[in-house]
């Protein structure tokens, strides 16, 4: 202590002095160790010790075992200096000191490396940690300290035979209230020192620490009861203590139980209150009992108070997260059931110009109205066309959001020849929406591709520059360069708004309203993900009221390994 | 011109198949068909000297929905009055009906009896 209460020892000193910075801090983390438990074991030596060495309360215990979890068992040189230099100073002989030391230093050594080996949190707010505390270290590291210490004495003469006994409880008790009641309150306090800025907190702890001590000085004050039990006295504090258990968890737990011992200890010492008996010794025997049944009772009541908040946070964050997936799930649930009542929308549209046609076909007066019957054919075609078409959509969506988009990739696939087969599909389409197609294609533009999922990119944008395309002119050129093929598609209608351009390739997502275009909104996706299969990227560039040009570069080479795999699963 | 018989059933359909057949198998059976592809179209018709005694009317179009079409009719004097039957495949049809307050709906695909049956309430048979 002395060493940092004078002069202020900073890093330059240390670095002058020649000797290495972080030895140097150990170094004085040590002293102040040992400064403090010296300190400390002074005040407890106040107590009528049994045999002149063996406290009721050991207070040095508690700070070692505590100085060793926070700052790690290398500091343990400070506990045994503390622990020699006390003894030493209050008359034992060198070796019996030096016996003593070692139990004390073993004692704190043991607990603290036990405690490590179970998880022991220092914050107490486990139930586990309370009780590993209580069981590991209170209880049975401190039978080392009892049982070295008592041994010195005896061995150096100090303790007769017939006293043995009576002096190893007397220390192990002691030894047992020190890692009890002070180890606990460092330690709560050490692992959150953050104070409320709460007024009405502020104002509670006071209130509560002002009637806990004036409530401890009217039960151990009193004048000795004649006939009372001792308990009868100190059930008054229980409310209060729980209430700091309740309301300031292990800290305020900790805190008001060391001060009711505090105050219970002065007391009886001075010869007052319900623990009082003819013999100080007596009085402190009993004193012993009361403090080893109320440390433990409110620790275990705070850590079990602080397991059912954290409970309760977590499930309310459990709560909260489920009404996110739900929200989700909701809104999935709604995606699905437009999916589906646009999906029979589109499905009715072909299948209800097959059924007017067919009745028109059976009311014709053929007499009259004579027609050819290639055009009747050419009309039945084009909606079984639309339908087929319409179902091979349905199933890429299903293989696509199922995994199984395998593909086939062949050499030598022709995109020219592709471009022109579709754009031969799509002549009574686009004849019927008055889109004039202009195709400017090479001859030949051949890579390594899966024919059947080009095929699905080139209908489905042609599909869309139909749909969208406001009865003008389409323009597709296709263009190789030896290493990657492009593929334009172009129309002039509505054009899609700028912020609309990345939303239109995801899936169910359309650049107008409902109300105007059927659709599932899932053509520009299929293409979209049949397009990063083969390894290419599609993009889009649009302006309302003008048109938009869709892009297309694939590989010609191919789809990397990785790559395929990669948009399989997409 | 208004109160005269024009015996005029105005159909309104994007579907251009579906709008050829509908009109020609009404013309069959003695009616007069307008054929209109979108909203606007209708809308433009109307606006000249001939009243429809009842609009078929799509409701999912580009250019002028259904919608905004019925929207435009009610606050045109003369246009209010004219029935207007849905011939849409929306799943909710009857509701939609419902909420429009229009004289009718025949559900897509049509079933040709029940949209001859409503054209024949609306204007009598021929």
């Amino acid at each position: 202590m002395q060493f940092s209460d004078g002069r202020p020892v900073g890093r330059e000193d240390v670095a002058e002095a020649g000797s290495p910075k972080v030895p140097s801090r150990y170094v004085l983390s040590v002293l102040a160790l040992a400064a403090l438990y010296l300190a400390v074991a002074k005040l407890g030596l106040e107590m009528d010790p049994v045999s002149g060495f063996a406290t009721v309360v050991w207070p040095p215990t508690g700070l070692a075992l505590a100085a060793l979890l926070v700052g790690g068992r290398r500091l343990w040189p400070g506990v045994a200096l503390g622990a020699f230099l006390v003894n030493w100073w209050i008359g034992a002989p060198v070796p019996t000191a030096l016996g003593i030391a070692a139990g004390n230093t073993l004692e704190a050594v043991i607990g603290a490396f036990v405690l490590e080996r179970v998880e022991f949190r220092r914050s107490l707010d486990r139930l586990r940690d309370v009780l590993a505390l209580i069981g590991l270290a209170a209880l049975a590291s401190t039978l080392v300290s009892a049982t070295m210490g008592v041994g010195s004495l005896f061995l150096g003469g100090i303790v007769a035979r017939d006293r043995l006994f009576e002096t190893w409880r007397a220390w192990w008790v002691g030894d047992v209230i020190g890692d009890l009641v002070v180890a606990p309150v460092l330690l709560a306090w050490v692992s959150n020192l953050r104070m409320s800025r709460d007024p009405r907190r502020i104002l509670e702890a006071a209130a509560l620490g002002a009637g806990l001590f004036g409530g401890a000085l009217a039960v151990f004050r009193s004048a000795p009861g004649a006939e009372q039990t001792a308990f009868g006295h100190v059930y008054a504090l229980f409310p209060l203590l729980i209430w700091a258990a309740v309301r300031f968890g292990q800290r305020g737990a900790t805190s008001t139980t060391f001060l009711t011992s505090v105050v219970a200890i002065g007391y009886t010492v001075l010869g007052r209150g319900p623990f009082v008996r003819p013999a100080l010794g007596e009085s402190l025997l009993s004193l012993q009992t009361f403090m080893s049944i109320v440390a433990p009772t409110f620790l275990v009541l705070a850590a079990a108070i602080s397991e059912r908040q954290g409970a309760i946070e977590d499930l309310e964050g459990g709560r909260a997260a489920l009404g996110e997936v739900n929200r989700e799930l909701a809104q999935a649930v709604r995606a699905r059931d437009s999916f589906i009542s646009m999906a029979s929308h589109e499905l009715r549209t072909p299948l209800n110009a097959l059924r007017l046609q067919l009745a028109v076909l059976r009311r014709h007066p053929r007499a009259e109205e004579p027609e050819p019957p290639g055009e009747w054919s050419q009309l039945l075609e084009r909606q079984v066309f639309r339908l087929t078409r319409l179902v091979n959509s349905l199933l890429d969506v299903s293989r696509i959001a199922a995994g199984r988009l395998a593909l086939e990739p062949e050499d030598d696939v022709d995109l020219a020849a592709v471009v022109r087969e579709v754009a031969e599909q799509f002549d009574g389409e686009l004849r019927r929406a008055c889109c004039p197609l202009s195709l400017r294609a090479e001859s030949s533009v051949l890579g390594r591709w899966d024919e059947l999922r080009l095929d699905g990119v080139v209908a489905n944008l042609l599909s869309n520059g139909i749909k969208y395309g406001a009865g003008k002119p389409i323009e597709i050129v296709v263009e190789g360069d030896g290493d990657t093929a492009r593929l334009l598609v172009r129309d002039h209608g509505i054009g899609i708004a700028p912020e609309d351009q990345a939303r239109i390739f995801e899936r169910f997502e359309r650049g107008v309203s409902g109300q105007h275009v059927g659709g599932l909104g899932l053509g520009l996706w299929i293409a979209r993900t049949f397009v990063e299969a083969l390894g290419g990227r599609i993009r889009v560039e649009s302006r309302l009221g003008e048109g938009s040009t869709f892009t297309v570069e694939l590989p010609m080479r191919g789809p990397t390994p990785a790559r395929s795999a990669t948009a399989t699963s997409a | 011109m208004q109160g005269d018989r024009t015996d005029v059933v105005l159909v309104v359909e994007d579907d251009r198949d579906c709008l050829d057949a509908v009109c020609e198998l009404l013309r069959f059976e003695g009616y007069r068909t307008v054929a209109a592809t979108s909203g606007r179209e209708a809308l433009d018709y109307l606006r000249g000297p001939e009243r429809p005694e009842l609009i078929l009317l799509d409701l999912m179009m580009p250019v002028m929905s259904g919608w905004q079409l019925l929207a435009s009719l009610r606050q045109t004097a003369g246009l209010a009055a004219v029935p207007v039957v849905l011939l849409s495949a929306d799943a909710d049809l009857k509701q939609r009906a419902r909420e429009l307050g229009v004289a009718g709906y025949v559900r897509k695909p049509v079933d040709v009896e029940t949209l001859l049956n409503v054209v024949r309430r609306h204007i009598g048979a021929r």
